[in-house]
């Protein structure tokens, strides 16, 4: 899979091709979903949000410019999650309580550090929780998790790093 | 990398969405159709408005055009057919919150 491959299958997107859609979708499914499901924490609501950044690169595949298929995505995804910021997060905090309640009972180190860490990940503020999610889950560097966030090189860096002892703290604190 | 790193990256990796997934596929596609279909009945609610709010304001001149010639009556026949069936071929229905009114209003007209 190539950039130019991603490229092609915009324009047949642009031309109203429904399959070269579908390709998209399978092969950028997994990043944007994994992007909104570590940024919202609820894998339900982050699913939505997904489907709805693609609904929206369908509507609008000609603001497509140039670049990376997955950062435009991505970017999206992003400004979805902005936009929905206070009630999405209030309503995921709500509704995994339970959930995180429930699975923390099934015991082993490394559940017990995937619960530590979701919880440190909840605990940073959106930008930060976007910036290491990108570079630290979805292996963008921090260039293109810059333009995804429309943020400053320095600002995505200082994020990353802040973010990243933060979570290894919470690790630290649990063992 | 340390043990902490390995264990941080272990942590954040897990649970990851599937490769290919054809049910989120069908999802989105299904959000499209339904977002179509919103836009096309959308649509033809507003030319069908804008053509009864024509009709109403040009009522009497409408009404004398007819008059004038039988072949009239059957344009404006042939008009009135074309927008019935446009209209008959939406399920209003299905628009949100539609069917809610029209439980409500059956409850208050047959209680």
């Amino acid at each position: 899979m190539t950039s130019d491959d991603d490229h092609a299958l915009i324009a047949a997107v642009r031309g109203g091709s429904e399959l070269a859609f579908n390709i998209l979708i399978d092969r950028h499914q997994q990043a944007v979903r994994m992007f909104l499901r570590r940024l919202l924490g609820n894998d339900a609501d982050a699913d939505d949000m997904a489907q709805e950044t693609f609904l929206a690169a369908w509507t609008h595949a000609r603001s497509f410019r140039e670049g990376d298929v997955r950062s435009w995505l991505c970017g999206i995804a992003w400004r979805k999650a902005k936009g929905a910021q206070r009630s999405w997060f209030r309503r995921s905090a709500r509704d995994t309580a339970h959930h995180d309640l429930s699975s923390g009972n099934a015991g082993g180190a490394a559940m017990e550090d995937r619960l530590a860490v979701k919880a440190a990940l909840e605990a940073l503020p959106l930008e930060q929780r976007a910036a290491v999610t990108l570079c630290l889950v979805c292996g963008f560097s921090h260039s293109e998790a810059a333009t995804i966030l429309g943020a400053a090189l320095g600002t995505v860096k200082s994020h990353v790093l802040r973010g990243r002892d933060s979570l290894r703290e919470a690790i630290e604190r649990k063992s | 990398m340390s043990d902490l790193d390995n264990r941080l990256s272990e942590a954040l990796g897990t649970d990851p969405p599937p490769v290919r997934d054809p049910r989120f596929r069908i999802e989105v596609l299904l959000r499209i159709e339904r977002a179509r279909f919103k836009r096309r009945v959308v649509m033809t609610l507003a030319v069908a408005f804008a053509a009864a709010v024509f009709v109403v304001m040009n009522a009497q001149s409408i009404e004398s055009w007819i008059a004038m010639d039988i072949w009239h009556v059957s344009i404006v026949g042939f008009g009135v057919m074309i927008a019935m069936f446009s209209l008959s071929g939406l399920p209003i229905e299905a628009l949100p919150g539609v069917r809610g009114v029209i439980r409500t209003l059956g409850r208050w007209l047959y209680p």
